[in-house]
């Protein structure tokens, strides 16, 4: 695993607001089949970081260079725009915190999901709609909700339909922000169930920002903590969790209230 | 390979508890440690409580840092130094040479007790109806009864989750196995069943460190002490 090509290397990445520091001096290796979490708490730059490694906002400084299908590695903000929309289309997901801000609220869930593919060159009505009620049934929605909006579904259906609209096209990366942030505890327990079980079996590779640690623990392989827009600590998960080094993680760890 | 095969090579280790947020308070645990366990041989840490056994455990199967030494494990023949491989590294050695039981079973939620026990064996590819037959045995030979198996062991009594955790040690024959006081909350019966299927795994050639309160187990299991003395001075 370890001597393959890393599917995301960042270098030195740095993103600048005026004269404020989003995030700076961050480098890491995703590797392919890794789940990567990313902690820390509000303001610490971890959702600028995300944006800038999913190619929403531009960098101030350094390079994130992506493993492509066809042409092996390439600096994402060196593609053309058509290129990267592309591979956001097709060879990414992104789930938003807000399932609101990831779906369609005017088109039905079954269009919602149907729509990347249609994006990626599908064209049969049937074969679409198939596939569409498929991924409903994976991340557990009633299949009899295919043809309701979004508008109509509870804030757990929501976030639910929002992986399967992100993971029809079979991306080879995902980028998740607070995938569990506004939901219940009981609905949090099955979607970070369903997202632990299908990055398993498809194999994904993940970077997740999160607040949360028992998300980050539950979810993630290895885990860069940040405060202040640098990364603090880094390392395997439950090691930087059982064990952390820094002063800020320590006292991260020391403040979960247990239930 | 025969039985004098080397599985963990530790050398020098040091580990220091350094508490940022208090002070900068410094806990010395231990210093200077070496220790060599070979295949077939059953090491049991012995020391006073506090001493830094169970911290010795975690430092071997990668889960927390050491300050000094190296932790070399036998990864299908390949040394991995626990104390600074990669990740993706401690998780290949996690995967498929070195099994951990711990005191208390993580359990997450929705996860079925015969899903948490077969697990090790569907992530090295082992077809899913063998997984599960396995994973029956175990809990069948642990005296879980089956009609909770199909259940989130969140619910289960401190006994029932601790053979659960065991079961799924167990399950997928480890080279190395890791077992801190796996009998703790056990009845006399179910101690035993585990005192046997630790025994088969040293039979096997399992190379096996293991914390055990009751001095029975220990004797019946070890093939070897290990003695852990504490440096801490201001106790």
């Amino acid at each position: 695993m370890s001597e393959a090509t890393p599917l995301l290397s960042v270098q030195s990445l740095g993103k600048d607001y005026g004269g404020h520091v989003g995030c700076t001096d961050v480098s890491f290796d995703l590797w392919p089949g890794e789940v990567l979490g990313i902690v820390g708490e509000s303001g610490s730059g971890k959702t600028t970081l995300l944006n800038c490694l999913s190619a929403q906002h531009e960098l101030s400084r350094g390079k994130v260079i992506y493993d492509t299908r066809v042409d092996g590695p390439k600096s994402i903000f060196d593609m053309s725009e058509s290129e990267r929309r592309l591979l956001m289309r097709t060879d990414w997901g992104l789930v938003r915190q807000n399932p609101r801000d990831g779906l369609r609220l005017g088109v039905s869930a079954g269009a919602n999901v149907g729509e990347r593919l249609m994006a990626v060159g599908a064209r049969h009505y049937g074969d679409i709609r198939g596939v569409a009620s498929e991924w409903l049934e994976k991340v557990e929605i009633d299949t009899n909700r295919i043809d309701d909006r979004p508008t109509t579904f509870s804030g757990g259906m929501q976030q639910r339909l929002q992986i399967a609209r992100n993971l029809v096209t079979n991306p080879r990366l995902v980028f998740m922000d607070e995938p569990t942030g506004g939901l219940d505890v009981s609905v949090q327990a099955r979607l970070l169930d369903l997202l632990r079980g299908l990055v398993t079996r498809l194999g994904l590779s993940a970077i997740v920002v999160t607040h949360d640690l028992a998300v980050a623990r539950l979810l993630a392989h290895r885990l860069m903590v940040m405060k202040d827009g640098r990364v603090v600590e880094q390392g395997l998960t439950d090691q930087v969790l059982d064990d952390p080094q820094h002063a800020y993680t320590q006292l991260l760890v020391s403040s979960i209230l247990q239930p | 390979m025969t039985n004098d095969t080397a599985m963990i090579i530790a050398e020098q280790l040091g580990k220091t508890f350094v508490l940022h947020n208090q002070g900068s308070q410094e806990i010395p645990v231990f210093h200077g440690l070496d220790l060599t366990v070979t295949k077939g041989e059953c090491v049991v840490l012995h020391g006073p409580s506090g001493a830094g056994k169970s911290t010795l455990m975690r430092a071997l199967y990668g889960n927390y840092l050491v300050n000094e030494g190296t932790i070399q494990v036998n990864h299908n023949g390949e040394w991995v130094d626990m104390s600074r491989a990669a990740p993706q590294k401690i998780l290949a050695v996690r995967k498929s040479t070195m099994g951990y039981v711990s005191q208390f079973l993580r359990a997450i939620p929705r996860v079925s007790a015969l899903d948490i026990v077969s697990e090790p064996l569907m992530v090295l590819g082992e077809d899913e109806a063998n997984a599960r037959d396995r994973a029956g045995e175990l809990l069948s030979r642990l005296r879980v009864p089956e009609s909770l198996w199909s259940l989130a062991p969140a619910t289960f009594s401190g006994g029932e989750q601790q053979r659960v955790n065991i079961a799924r040690g167990f399950s997928a024959d480890f080279p190395v196995l890791l077992l801190d006081e796996p009998t703790a909350s056990l009845d006399a019966k179910n101690r035993e069943t585990v005192t046997d299927m630790i025994r088969e795994a040293t039979e096997r050639g399992a190379a096996i460190v293991g914390i055990f309160h009751d001095e029975d187990v220990r004797k019946s299991v070890g093939t070897r002490m290990f003695d852990i003395k504490p440096v801490k001075e201001a106790a």
